[in-house]
């Protein structure tokens, strides 16, 4: 009687602890504990067929070689050694797993392992000194029954709190994507417009100012370009890290657009002195942060940044006003140079529209021929036109002539300049075409057009001016290309890739402003460049500037020790033609001999 | 064989004499300090502090209602231990969590001591997360370790600091001493059945509602009124308890005794957990009996093998039962091993590894160790 009553108690001791939490591990781990208490056991275990991620499952695989995975022990070690590392007891467990019984007793090592099944998904190992009774045993067939269908609702519950959390996750990674920008993990520009939006009211609800910083990354481009794009991103990253740390939650950050971030900084002061006293402190920090150079696997990097920024407070400006002065002013900075950040004020849009118009105005002139070419002839020592410079002219209907000073800087913001370069190239190549339909004296060689930093780096130069040549039917050796040295130096492989291959075609090349880029001897060298042109700094009154002969007198040498022709610019006086003559420049460009003329008089001056 | 321990040992309540006896063993070059203390010595906390803090070595223990010192229990006095070996103490203090929070912070705290196998445990008697904690601890651990400990604390429920530590006194906290070298015990308790089973029908922790859908109080009163012809008179409970503890029954014949300590006049409230479902019984012994499971106790120990130190956690609740037969217990257990010093605690609730290899807290029961 008193048996029956304690095994009834042991029954409903063990049943209590079934189903009493939804989580598995926590079930088992309580049912477990109560089986040691009250069985006396020494351990407990239970294996469960588990998936590939250790997740127990109730359905059998199909593969018959499956086997049980520990999945708990109460308690967790014997004699210091882990239960689940205990490859016997796996064994043993697993052997029974795939035999027909419900029930089995093992004896290994001293110790006794009752084994039960768990539905046909598990088994249940209740380790003792002594053997269980044969009642008791029985009388856990029950239990083991409940515990296999409460595991199974658990084993669901779980997988059900997988879906809905893994749904979550997904909610939440395509929410985050929406709102964040891939690469730095920083907002996007949606998800900043919005936020500025908000502070828009804000500012105008609570009577504060908020600030929109524009940063742009300076000079950026030229790691993309010649680093390539995954240096690039990774330079962005670490820019994000940097901005994110400097501002920490005093602002929102956000990646704009390429290499454009944006901060907005929300409830700053009324007072105009201490907002700009706040917003100066903010962009002293980015600034310093951002010039600190990068190290990366790839080597070290240095950018720098200029920033403009416009301020609200209240609800006159919309977001794309504020964006859109920001922006203004980090334009504004930018063509400053000098300084990093500007605010915005009224008169940039001013400045700012005349720019536009007058980009539309050069585009227009293009459409219109406006664009004339005018030459300076060159001359030798003995007072032959040895070639021509071909400069570029606007008649401007309104202003007459414009200086190519004003208008070539505006053309190189855009892609107008190509289209001017072009034009320059077509119209060269068309007047060496009359040209060569004269009868030209021997001494005269070509004709020589300016190339730009945004045409050299386009990739079809070469043939851009290999097909103007052939298309105008002219001989290659009457065009001569004259770029910078600084303009050469910019991606000084790809520079000498395409002037040997123009060098071969018979289209030579001069190395313009030479003396001022400060370029690397060692390069010069390699360069397929046949003309050293002495820039016009070192010219003027170089008979009277000691240093100036001094340089002039290297160019010259250097020239001569590589084969290279060179010509003075800039010559304006007899003695300052007098001392290259006794230099030993022998060619010359510059109004001493001659100003820029149109292309009638280069053809009246050279029959003279 | 060399000792484990140097015993020092005074029956002055004095500050000063422990002090001295804590400098004595320091100079005889033990590593780490065991103290077992009496509750009646009432050291000025500060000033204790102030000693505690001042050891140089690795220092454990508690306040106990009494210490035992050569087969003698007084209610005065200190016994210091100068452990010759290093062990590693780990104070757990954080027992007011929630169950799963608990596990997981005595899991991440006993993880220094995982490799050790033998360990002392003293506990704030007070504290009511002794047991969770003892299961989850040897959840961890796990079976084949071995364990002595008892609950340190005084019996008028002063919810002051009890146990010894290197910071100071402190309260309501478990202590784990991991001892590098083995530790043999051996547990009895003397206590038979005299009535039941009875299911508990009701329980939670250690406080049992119902036995058999009954209030557990008019269940048990009626046992003893049916053998004892008293009415219900005031003292009934406090004359009683101490002699009809419960007891619940394992698999094997095991009795783990459970002791009441309180009752409302419906539930009674015992020195640890009674589990609903459970089969209990009202347990009774006499004094001979109770001496005669000690006497087994010291034998079972003395098969075991080498002894060094004797360190002994008897309940406090058999002093109560046995009165001034309690030293007759403890000569018991000493005569064994005449040329070993007998030192432990009289305790509230013991603490040991069962036969099975489970730890847990006993009543009414007799602990001895060896290491």
């Amino acid at each position: 009687m008193n048996t029956a009553m304690h095994i009834m108690s042991i029954q409903h001791q063990l049943v209590l602890a079934i189903g009493k939490d939804s989580d598995l591990k926590k079930m088992l781990h309580q049912f477990l504990r109560l089986c040691c208490l009250s069985l006396n056991s020494t351990n407990c275990h239970v294996f469960l067929v588990q998936d590939k991620n250790k997740n127990p499952v109730h359905q059998k695989s199909k593969d018959s070689n499956l086997k049980l995975g520990h999945y708990l022990s109460f308690p967790m070690k014997k004699y210091g050694l882990l239960a689940s590392n205990n490859q016997p007891l796996a064994n043993i467990v697993n052997t029974f797993f795939t035999n027909n019984l419900a029930i089995d007793v093992i004896e290994y090592e001293s110790s006794l392992y009752h084994l039960f099944k768990i539905g046909g998904f598990g088994v249940l190992a209740i380790e003792r000194k002594q053997p269980l009774g044969e009642a008791i045993q029985n009388a856990l067939t029950p239990v083991l029954k409940k515990l296999a269908t409460s595991s199974i609702g658990s084993i669901n519950h779980r997988s059900l709190v997988l879906e809905i959390k893994t749904r979550k996750q997904i909610e939440e990674k395509i929410s985050y994507q929406a709102s964040h920008d891939f690469l730095t993990g920083l907002f996007n520009r949606m998800e900043m417009q919005q936020r500025l939006a908000k502070a828009i009211d804000n500012c105008a609800d609570q009577a504060s100012t908020g600030a929109i910083l524009l940063i742009n990354l300076d000079k950026f481009k030229n790691i993309n370009d010649v680093m390539g794009y995954h240096v690039g991103d990774k330079v962005l990253r670490q820019v994000a890290n940097r901005l994110r740390h400097t501002v920490k939650k005093l602002a929102t950050i956000a990646r704009f657009d390429g290499h454009e971030f944006i901060v907005l900084l929300k409830d700053l002061p009324v007072s105009p002195l201490e907002m700009k006293s706040i917003i100066n402190g903010v962009i002293a920090d980015i600034v310093f942060a951002i010039e600190i150079p990068l190290e990366l696997s790839e080597g070290r990097f240095s950018v720098s940044c200029f920033i403009g920024y416009e301020t609200f407070n209240d609800k006159s400006k919309s977001v794309q006003d504020v964006l859109k002065n920001a922006s203004i002013a980090m334009y504004e900075a930018f063509k400053k140079g000098k300084n990093k950040a500007l605010a915005y004020n009224s008169d940039m849009s001013v400045q700012l529209n005349e720019h536009i118009t007058y980009t539309q105005e050069i585009k227009q002139a293009l459409k219109n021929n406006n664009f004339e070419l005018h030459y300076q002839p060159q001359y030798d020592h003995l007072k032959n036109i040895v070639g021509a410079e071909a400069l570029l002219r606007w008649n401007n209907p309104l202003r007459g002539y414009e200086s190519p000073a004003i208008y070539i800087p505006i053309a190189e913001e855009s892609d107008l300049i190509i289209q001017i370069g072009s034009y320059v190239l077509k119209q060269a190549c068309a007047d060496i075409k009359k040209l060569e339909q004269l009868d030209l004296p021997d001494s005269f060689k070509q004709i020589s057009i300016n190339i730009s930093a945004k045409q050299l780096a386009k990739h079809n130069f070469v043939q851009t001016i290999i097909s103007a040549v052939e298309e105008s039917q002219i001989s290659p050796f009457r065009l001569k290309i004259e770029i910078t040295e600084s303009i050469m130096m910019g991606d000084i492989e790809l520079s000498i890739e395409s002037l040997e291959k123009l060098h071969r075609f018979g289209v030579e090349c001069a190395i313009d402003d030479f003396g001022t880029g400060y370029s690397s001897l060692a390069y010069l060298k390699r360069l397929p460049a046949t003309l050293l042109k002495i820039d016009r700094y070192f010219v003027t009154d170089i008979h009277k500037d000691k240093s100036n002969t001094a340089i002039a007198g290297m160019i010259i040498e250097l020239a001569k020790s590589l084969n290279m022709t060179v010509i003075a610019e800039g010559v304006e006086k007899k003695e300052e033609l007098d001392c290259l003559v006794q230099l030993g420049c022998y060619h010359y460009q510059g109004y001493y001999f001659s100003h820029p003329i149109a292309f009638d008089k280069l053809l009246m001056a050279i029959k003279l | 064989m060399s000792p484990a321990s140097i015993i020092k040992f005074t029956d002055s309540p004095s500050l000063d004499e422990l002090n001295k006896a804590i400098k004595s063993v320091i100079n005889a070059g033990a590593n780490s300090i065991l103290l077992l203390t009496c509750i009646n010595n009432a050291y000025n906390t500060e000033k204790v502090n102030k000693t505690l803090k001042a050891c140089p070595l690795p220092l454990c223990g508690g306040i106990f209602p009494k210490i035992i010192y050569q087969g003698k229990n007084y209610t005065q006095g200190a016994i210091v231990l100068g452990l010759m070996v290093d062990p590693k103490i780990v104070n757990y203090d954080m027992l007011n969590k929630s169950d799963p929070d608990l596990k997981h912070y005595i899991h991440s705290k006993s993880k220094i001591i995982e490799k050790y196998q033998d360990f002392i445990i003293i506990s704030d008697a007070l504290c009511s997360k002794s047991e969770n904690f003892i299961d989850h601890f040897y959840d961890f651990m796990g079976s084949g370790v071995t364990t002595i400990g008892g609950g340190a604390g005084s019996l008028d429920n002063a919810n002051n600091p009890v146990i010894f530590t290197n910071q100071g006194l402190v309260r309501g906290i478990t202590q784990v001493i991991a001892l590098p070298c083995p530790i043999n015990n051996s547990i009895g308790h003397g206590w038979e059945l005299l009535d039941g089973p009875y299911l508990v029908t009701s329980s939670e922790g250690h406080f049992v509602y119902s036995l058999n859908y009954k209030p557990t109080f008019d269940i048990y009163k009626e046992i003893i009124q049916s053998r004892h012809f008293t009415p219900l008179c005031a003292d009934f409970f406090a004359t009683f308890a101490k002699k009809y503890p419960l007891g619940i029954i394992s698999l094997d014949g095991e009795i783990l005794v459970r002791d009441p300590i309180q009752t409302n006049g419906s539930y009674l409230e015992c020195v640890g957990n009674v589990p609903v479902n459970s089969m209990v019984y009202l347990l009774q012994s006499s004094q001979d009996k109770m001496i005669d499971a000690s006497k087994e106790v010291a034998q079972n120990l003395l098969r075991q093998g080498p002894l060094n130190t004797l360190l002994l956690f008897d309940c406090i609740s058999r002093d109560f039962f046995m009165g001034d037969s309690i030293d007759d217990e403890l000569e018991a257990i000493q005569s064994p091993f005449p040329n070993i010093c007998l030192v432990g605690a009289m305790a509230i609730g013991e603490i040991a590894n069962t036969p099975c290899g489970s730890i847990r807290l006993l009543n009414k029961s007799t602990v001895l160790g060896s290491f």
